[in-house]
């Protein structure tokens, strides 16, 4: 009975949504959709699988491990595992080079780490392949318009600069066989703001980057850092903060920012602003990105890079009660005697009500 | 208004050492050792408690805001989390164990061990080929009786390695108890946070 037990039994992970489950779903992919084609941007459908190596050049963001790879014709593929190393190889191979703005939006899938967890993650999200503090401020505002048309109550944004924690952490690493070891420890202590690690690997110069994970707060943390003696990459990353922090009091969305200077992501990709967007009861962050001027690069084309992605389960699982219920219903309902004249009459009614805009539901006459 | 913090504490051995410190930062506590409730809620927080490696799950999760758990668990199975704060308490060391009367064997080595991650990495690092052999407790058993030729565990003390027959070839790493905190949590109650952050940072200085 092994046949019929694998059609009753779903492998762990694999998740199936069907009504509000699948409209919220839509709801934040369509409601994004619409906001990155306001900002400009262009839809590219990015194939389901593509060559093991692409998903490692783009940044090595999702670990080798956690994607689903198999062989054909001799080559290694894998199942799609992120989005950005896609966009980054179609931008470089496939696309008009004025195509600089790109939206994506569907599913990645990702080997359950520990546990039973979910193995596909439903994203939407962009890439801009532009340089400067405009082509930052806009990718937060995409990013703040989508959340804030969907209606998300209380989302915050944290806003960092991978050339602060990292200038500090080069200028701290002593030279020696061991450098790239304790480089790896350092970034595992900033990744878990855990001082201890930090100081176990950098030792007595660890100071000013255990420093760097008190700065986390409003624009003020800013003003500290700038007081303080900086190497070059770290001073810029404040500026460019500063710049940043600058119009968004202009903009007066101030007040839905922090700073958090020490924030890396968990990853060592991010080459300049870094941001992660939270919102209560999520748990975890529903969004997230930063400018990573290394990912085209990795693909043979050195144009600057600056992205995001939201979880669309995340956001899909704290949106407010709204017109969920109606957006599924069905509006009417065309009963009749299934004779042939009536037949065509109800056809022709509910072709006129849907063509108004309508849902018309056919049931037998009971 | 927020719902009350929560806060995810482990039961068992770590919860002992850290018990006098959490009560002194005024963490909600059990009465007595009769007390078997998982939740309470006093002092404007929400304790729960968990296995100790389940610990970095709720706090992953979001489930709760943040916990308690020894390096120990994190080394084992990392967790996208915040690490902030060691409690310096329930000091153990992760060590190599071998029976006293006999050298570790040329690899490949059996090893027997509760942490395959920690146990495969370290040897895997230095190239050293392994049969990895996971136990759930009583781990001096496998070497006396020739189920492994060492084990990989936490020790307090080392003196039920030696009651067994074993000495510790090498330190892996020295455990104590961290304070965790969800990385969303962070973010979206950092005051409150940061404030009990800071009374139990006190609390390790009056220990």
């Amino acid at each position: 009975m092994k046949s019929t037990d694998s059609l009753l039994r779903a492998p762990a992970g694999a998740i199936t949504h069907v009504g509000d489950a699948a409209r919220r779903r839509r709801r934040v992919e369509e409601t994004a959709a619409a906001v990155f084609r306001g900002w400009g941007y262009e839809e590219v459908l990015l194939p389901l699988f593509d060559h093991a190596e692409v998903f490692a050049r783009g940044g090595g963001r999702w670990s080798e491990r956690s994607s689903y790879r198999f062989t054909e014709g001799g080559d290694l593929l894998a199942l799609r595992a992120d989005f950005t190393a896609l966009a980054a190889r179609a931008a470089v191979t496939g696309l008009p080079r004025e195509a600089e703005r790109l939206f994506y939006r569907g599913e990645v899938v990702r080997r359950p780490g520990r546990g039973l967890g979910p193995s596909a993650f439903r994203e939407v999200g962009i890439e801009h392949f532009a340089a400067g503090t405009g082509a930052d401020l806009e990718i937060l505002l995409v990013a703040f318009e989508v959340l804030e048309r969907l209606g998300v109550d209380g989302f915050v944004f944290t806003l960092g600069h991978a050339g602060f924690p990292l200038g500090l952490l080069d200028e701290a690493l002593p030279e020696g066989p061991d450098r790239s070891e304790r480089r790896a420890e350092a970034l595992r202590g900033l990744w878990r703001r855990d001082p201890s690690r930090i100081r176990g690997a950098l030792g007595e110069r660890a100071g000013p980057l255990v420093e760097a994970l008190e700065f986390f707060g409003g624009r003020e943390v800013l003003e500290e850092a700038r007081r303080r003696p900086l190497p070059d990459g770290a001073r810029e990353g404040v500026a460019r903060l500063s710049a940043i922090s600058r119009a968004l009091e202009d903009l007066e969305l101030a007040d839905r920012f922090r700073f958090d200077l020490a924030e890396l992501r968990g990853f060592d990709y991010y080459t300049g602003l870094i941001f992660e967007a939270h919102a209560p009861g999520a748990g975890q962050e529903i969004g997230g990105g930063g400018r990573y001027n290394d990912l085209l690069a990795n693909f043979g084309d050195p144009r600057p890079a600056v992205g995001f992605s939201l979880s669309v389960d995340r956001i899909a699982g704290i949106l407010p009660e709204s017109s969920d219920a109606r957006e599924g219903a069905t509006e009417s309902v065309a009963r009749g005697p299934d004779t042939r004249s009536a037949l065509a009459a109800r056809f022709r009614a509910a072709r006129a009500a849907r063509a108004a805009g309508s849902a018309v539901r056919f049931e037998p006459s009971s | 208004m927020d719902p009350p913090l929560v806060a995810a504490l482990p039961t068992g051995r770590l919860l002992r050492a850290v018990t006098g410190l959490l009560g002194r930062a005024g963490v909600p506590l059990p009465e007595g050792s009769a007390d078997r409730r998982l939740r309470l809620r006093d002092n404007g927080m929400e304790v729960l408690f968990a296995k100790d490696r389940d610990v970095p799950i709720y706090v992953e999760h979001g489930v709760a805001d943040f916990g308690v758990v020894g390096r120990d668990i994190l080394e084992e199975q990392p967790a996208h989390i915040y690490e902030p704060l060691d409690l310096g308490v329930g000091r153990c060391r992760m060590v190599v164990a071998r029976r006293a009367a006999r050298p570790l064997p040329e690899p490949p080595l059996r090893l027997a061990t509760k942490y395959p991650s920690v146990t495969a990495r370290h040897f895997g690092a230095r190239g050293v080929p392994l049969e990895l052999i996971r136990l759930s407790g009583a781990i001096e058993l496998a070497p006396a009786m020739d189920l492994a030729d060492a084990v990989v565990d936490l020790v307090e003390t080392g003196a039920t390695l030696r009651d067994n027959g074993l000495v510790e070839e090498e330190t892996l790493f020295e455990s104590t108890a961290r304070v965790v905190v969800n990385r969303a949590s962070f973010r979206l109650r950092p005051a409150e946070l940061q404030a009990w952050l800071r009374r139990l940072e006190a609390a390790t200085e009056e220990g």
